[in-house]
C-alpha cells in the first residue's frame, strides 16, 4: 500500500509541473490565446447578456423602427419587427453556446461509452458498435443532421439531438482505439494481472489516456456544433421565431437583404467569431498536446 | 462579301427576334398547362396565353367581356343557360372551335366516366370542384350540356344560378383541342405535351426548371399578339426577381415584396404595375376543434388583442388596406365594420372571464410562402405572436412545407392559422362560400347550418340587393362570434421594365392577365 500511495504523490507533483509547463506553452501560441480570448468573450457575453440588456423575445416588437439601419441608438440596426440586432446577437450568443456545450457534452458522454465498450468488451459488441459508427461516419454530418430533424420535428432541442448524434460516432472512434492501445499495453496487463478489475482499469488508465485527444477534439466539436445550430436555424430546421438564434437571424435577412443588409451581418459576424474562437483554441491545444509537435 | 452580307443580316435578324421576345419572371414553374387540372397563378399565367375561357374579364377590371363566348342567356329562373359561341375560330393544331369542342370540354371536366377525363389516372379538376361543386354527383351545379346548334351550347343546371357566366370567367376554365387531348390522354399539360388552343400564342417548348417558350399564333381572331416570342421563367425568390428585372434579363415580374415598391419607383429603368383594387383577403382564423378556440369570449379576447392597422401600415406599404370584414371593398355584402378594436385591456379582461385570467399556450400556424394577401407572413406571424403574448397568450410559431400546410389547415391540426384567398371572380360568393359555406365546415370548425343556408340562398337569387343583405347577415355573424379575424386585403406589386407597354394589373391576380396586347419597345 505504501508503495502505491508513494507512486501517486509522484504522479502528482509531476503532473502539477507538467501542467504549469502546458499553461506556459499555451500562452506563447498567438493564435490559441486569441482563441481563448475570443471564447472567453463569448462567454461572459452570453453570461451577462440578461443583466446587461435584458429581453424577452416573445413580446419584442416596435414597429415604427422597422428595418432601421444601425445607429448610436441601435447599434447593429433594426429587424423587420424593429426589434434590436444589438440584443437579439447578443442573447443569439446563449443560445449557440448553451446548444453548442450541450450537444457536445451528450455527444461526448455517449460516445465515450460505446467507445470504452466496444474497444473493452471487444467480440460481437465492438463488430455492431463500429459497424453503426462507420455508417454515421459516412454521411456528412450536416446531412445526418437534416435528415434527424426532418424525422423529429423543426425545433431547437431536436437539432441538438441531431448534432449530437452526428458527433457521437467521432468520440466512439478516439477512445475505442485509445482503449485498444491501452489495452495491450504492459502496465495494463501488469495491473490486470495484479487483479484490478475492469472498471478500475478503465477509470485510472484507460480514461486518463482519452483526456487529450478528448479536449482537442472537445474544443473544436464546439465550434462545428455552433455552425450546424446556426445551419439548421437557417434551414429553418432549428430555432423557431422568435427565438434570437445567429443562423434563423441570417435567414430573417435573407429576403431583407438588398434593403437591411445588417439583419444578416452582424448575426453571420457573431457566428463567424465563435467559430474561429473554438477552432483556434482547439488547435492551440492540440499543438501543445501532441509530444511530436512539442519544441516546434 | 456575300458572307458579310449574310452575316449582317443573320444579326439583324436576331437582333429583330430578341427585340420582339418577351421574358416573364413568374414566382414559379408550372404544374400542368392543362388548365383545369391546375390550381396555381404560375400555370395558369403560361396555359391562359394558349388556351383561352368562355368569358374574360376587361382589362384591369372584373367586367365580363366575350371570350369564346360571344353572348350568353338564361331561362327565367337561370337553371338554362345558353351560350352562343364565337365563329371561324380555330385550335392550333387546325382542330375547328364550335359546339361539340366546347361540350367536349365541358363534359371532361363534368362527367366523372368521361373517357378523356384523365381522373382515374391522376387528374383531379380540383377547381371544377371549387367553381362548380365538382363532377355530376353530389351537389354539383351542372347537370347536363348540350350542343343545340354548330356554335351554340345549352347547360342545364340542377339549381338557380344567377352569375353563371362569371364562373366561367374564373381563369381556370380554359378549352382545350379535343384532338390534342385525346391523343395525348393522362399526358395532355405536362412538358414533354404542353397544350393546344385557341389563343394568341401557341406552345413551343417547356424545358423543366428553366424555360417554357410560346410563339405568336398569326391567326388569332383577335388579331396578332404585340411580341413574338414569349419566354415564361419561375424565379423563386421574389428578392432574385427583381434583381433579374433591374439586370434586364426578364421585362416583367410579377408578385415583388411590398417593401421594394420604393426601389421599383426610384429605378429609372422600371415601371411599377398595380391594379386599382385586387380582390383578395388575408384572415387568421381559429380553429373550433381545439380548446379553448371553442369559447367565442376567447376569440374576441384574441380579435382585441391585434392591433391590425400596426400590422398593415408596417408590412403593406401603403398598397393593402385593413380588413373590415372578409370581403375586399369593391364587392357588395358587407356588413358593420369590424367591431374589435385593438384593446389588450379589453382583451385582459374577456380572458380573464372566460376563465384564462393568466391566459394559455397555443399554436400558431404561418405559411411558408407569402402571398398577396400576406406580403410577409413569418415577420407577420411573429408580430401577431407578441400582441398575443402582451395579453398573456403564449402562441408557439410553427410552419410547414405549403402544399401539407394547404392540406392540414383544413383538418383542425392548427389551433390559430394564417390563411387567405384570391378570387376567382368577382363576386361575394366566391369568398364567403369558401370560407363559410356548405363544404367548408373544416376550415374552423364552426358548425352553423344558418350560415351556410343563407350563402346557398343568396347564390340562387338574381337581385343583387337581396343578396347584399344575406351577405351581411352573414358576414355580422362571422364578426359577432369571431370566427376567423380578417386581416388585410393588398395589391400585389408588379413591375416592368420601361419599354414594356399594355401590361395591365388585374384585379384577379397576374394569372388573368392576357399577354396578346403587350408591345415590347426596340
Amino acid at each position: 500500500m505504501d508503495g502505491t500511495a508513494t507512486a501517486s504523490n509522484v504522479g502528482e507533483t509531476t503532473n502539477r509541473k507538467r501542467g504549469n509547463d502546458l499553461v506556459r506553452r499555451f500562452f506563447r501560441h498567438p493564435t490559441g490565446v486569441l482563441g481563448l480570448a475570443i471564447v472567453v468573450l463569448l462567454v461572459l457575453v452570453s453570461l451577462l447578456a440578461p443583466v446587461l440588456k435584458p429581453y424577452d423575445a416573445r413580446r419584442d416588437r416596435d414597429l415604427r423602427a422597422r428595418l432601421s439601419p444601425p445607429s448610436a441608438e441601435r447599434w447593429f440596426g433594426a429587424d423587420e419587427l424593429g426589434r434590436d440586432n444589438f440584443t437579439r446577437v447578443l442573447h443569439g450568443g446563449r443560445i449557440s453556446l448553451r446548444a453548442g456545450l450541450i450537444a457536445v457534452a451528450f455527444a461526448v458522454l455517449i460516445g465515450t461509452l460505446l467507445g470504452l465498450i466496444a474497444g473493452y468488451v471487444g467480440g460481437w459488441l465492438d463488430t455492431v458498435i463500429v459497424w453503426v459508427v462507420d455508417i454515421l461516419l459516412a454521411f456528412p454530418g450536416i446531412l445526418l443532421a437534416i435528415a434527424i430533424v426532418a424525422t423529429l420535428g423543426p425545433n431547437l432541442t431536436n437539432a441538438l439531438i441531431a448534432i449530437a448524434i452526428t458527433q457521437v460516432p467521432i468520440y466512439t472512434r478516439i477512445v475505442r482505439s485509445v482503449v485498444m492501445q491501452v489495452r495491450q499495453s504492459e502496465y495494463v496487463q501488469a495491473v490486470r494481472a495484479l487483479g484490478s478489475g475492469s472498471i478500475r482499469v478503465v477509470l485510472k488508465h484507460v480514461l486518463p489516456n482519452s483526456l487529450a485527444p478528448l479536449i482537442v477534439q472537445l474544443t473544436l466539436s464546439i465550434g462545428t456544433a455552433i455552425l450546424d445550430v446556426a445551419a439548421l436555424g437557417f434551414l429553418g430546421l432549428g430555432a423557431q421565431p422568435p427565438a434570437p438564434e445567429w443562423g434563423l437571424m441570417i435567414r430573417d435577412g435573407f429576403s431583407q437583404f438588398l434593403r437591411a443588409p445588417w439583419m444578416s451581418i452582424f448575426p453571420g459576424i457573431a457566428i463567424f467569431l465563435a467559430v474561429v474562437g473554438f477552432n483556434l483554441l482547439g488547435d492551440a491545444i492540440r499543438d501543445i498536446l501532441d509530444p511530436r509537435l512539442r519544441n516546434i | 462579301m456575300k458572307k458579310l452580307v449574310l452575316l449582317l443580316a443573320l444579326l439583324l435578324t436576331l437582333g429583330l427576334t430578341s427585340a420582339q421576345t418577351l421574358v416573364f419572371g413568374s414566382s414559379g414553374f408550372p404544374a400542368s398547362l392543362d388548365a383545369v387540372d391546375s390550381q396555381d397563378g404560375n400555370s395558369l399565367v403560361v396555359s391562359g396565353q394558349v388556351t383561352e375561357r368562355l368569358v374574360d374579364f376587361a382589362p384591369g377590371k372584373t367586367d365580363l367581356i366575350p371570350g369564346l363566348a360571344t353572348s350568353w342567356s338564361a331561362n327565367d329562373d337561370a337553371t338554362v343557360w345558353t351560350f352562343e359561341l364565337r365563329q371561324g375560330v380555330n385550335f392550333h393544331d387546325g382542330t375547328p372551335f364550335n359546339a361539340e369542342a366546347a361540350k367536349f370540354n365541358l363534359d371532361r371536366w363534368n362527367d366523372p366516366n368521361h373517357p378523356y377525363s384523365g381522373r382515374a389516372e391522376g387528374k383531379t379538376f380540383v377547381p371544377w370542384g371549387w367553381v362548380f361543386g365538382g363532377p355530376v354527383g353530389d351537389g354539383n351545379l351542372i347537370e347536363s350540356v348540350a350542343a343545340t346548334g354548330d356554335y351554340e351550347i345549352q347547360l342545364t343546371l340542377t339549381q338557380p344560378a344567377p352569375f353563371l357566366p362569371a364562373l366561367f370567367a374564373a381563369v381556370y376554365f380554359q378549352f382545350n383541342s379535343p384532338t390534342a387531348v385525346m391523343a395525348a390522354g393522362v399526358n395532355y399539360g405536362t412538358p414533354n405535351v404542353g397544350s393546344v388552343g385557341t389563343g394568341p400564342f401557341k406552345f413551343v417548348e417547356w424545358i423543366e426548371g428553366e424555360r417554357i417558350v410560346l410563339e405568336r399564333n398569326d391567326d388569332y381572331w383577335g388579331g396578332p399578339a404585340g411580341v413574338e416570342r414569349l419566354v415564361f421563367r419561375g424565379i423563386e425568390q421574389p428578392t432574385a426577381r427583381l434583381a433579374e428585372l433591374q439586370a434586364g434579363t426578364i421585362d416583367i415580374a410579377v408578385n415583388l415584396t411590398s417593401d421594394d415598391l420604393a426601389t421599383v419607383q426610384n429605378d429609372p429603368n422600371l415601371k411599377a404595375a398595380i391594379a386599382d383594387t385586387e380582390l383578395n383577403v388575408g384572415y387568421v382564423s381559429m380553429h373550433q376543434a381545439n380548446a379553448p378556440f371553442d369559447n367565442v369570449l376567447v376569440r374576441r379576447a384574441v380579435a382585441y388583442a391585434i392591433d391590425r392597422d400596426a400590422i398593415v401600415s408596417a408590412f403593406y406599404e401603403g398598397l393593402g388596406v385593413v380588413a373590415q370584414d372578409h370581403l375586399p371593398p369593391v364587392l357588395f355584402g358587407h356588413g358593420e365594420d369590424w367591431p374589435y378594436e385593438y384593446n389588450p385591456e379589453k382583451a385582459k379582461e374577456l380572458l380573464a372571464e372566460a376563465g384564462f385570467p393568466n391566459g394559455f399556450t397555443t399554436q400558431y400556424w404561418y405559411m411558408p410562402v407569402s402571398r398577396p394577401y400576406f406580403p410577409a407572413p413569418q415577420p407577420i406571424a411573429e408580430t401577431i405572436a407578441s400582441y398575443l403574448a402582451d395579453v398573456g397568450i403564449t402562441a408557439e410559431l410553427m410552419t410547414e412545407d405549403w402544399a401539407t400546410y394547404l392540406a392540414d389547415y383544413q383538418t383542425g391540426k392548427f389551433p390559430m392559422y394564417m390563411i387567405g384567398w384570391n378570387a376567382d371572380y368577382a363576386d361575394p360568393d366566391n369568398f364567403l362560400r369558401t370560407f363559410f359555406g356548405p363544404s367548408s365546415l373544416t376550415d374552423q370548425g364552426w358548425d352553423s347550418p344558418e350560415t351556410r343556408a343563407l350563402i346557398q340562398e343568396a347564390s340562387q337569387i338574381a337581385d343583387q340587393d337581396r343578396r347584399a343583405e344575406l351577405y351581411a347577415q352573414v358576414v355580422n355573424t362571422v364578426a359577432d362570434q369571431a370566427i376567423s379575424i380578417p386581416m388585410a386585403h393588398n395589391r400585389s406589386l408588379n413591375a416592368t421594365r420601361v419599354g414594356i407597354e399594355g401590361w395591365i394589373a388585374s384585379p384577379l391576380g397576374f394569372s388573368s392577365v392576357s399577354l396578346h396586347s403587350v408591345t415590347k419597345a426596340q
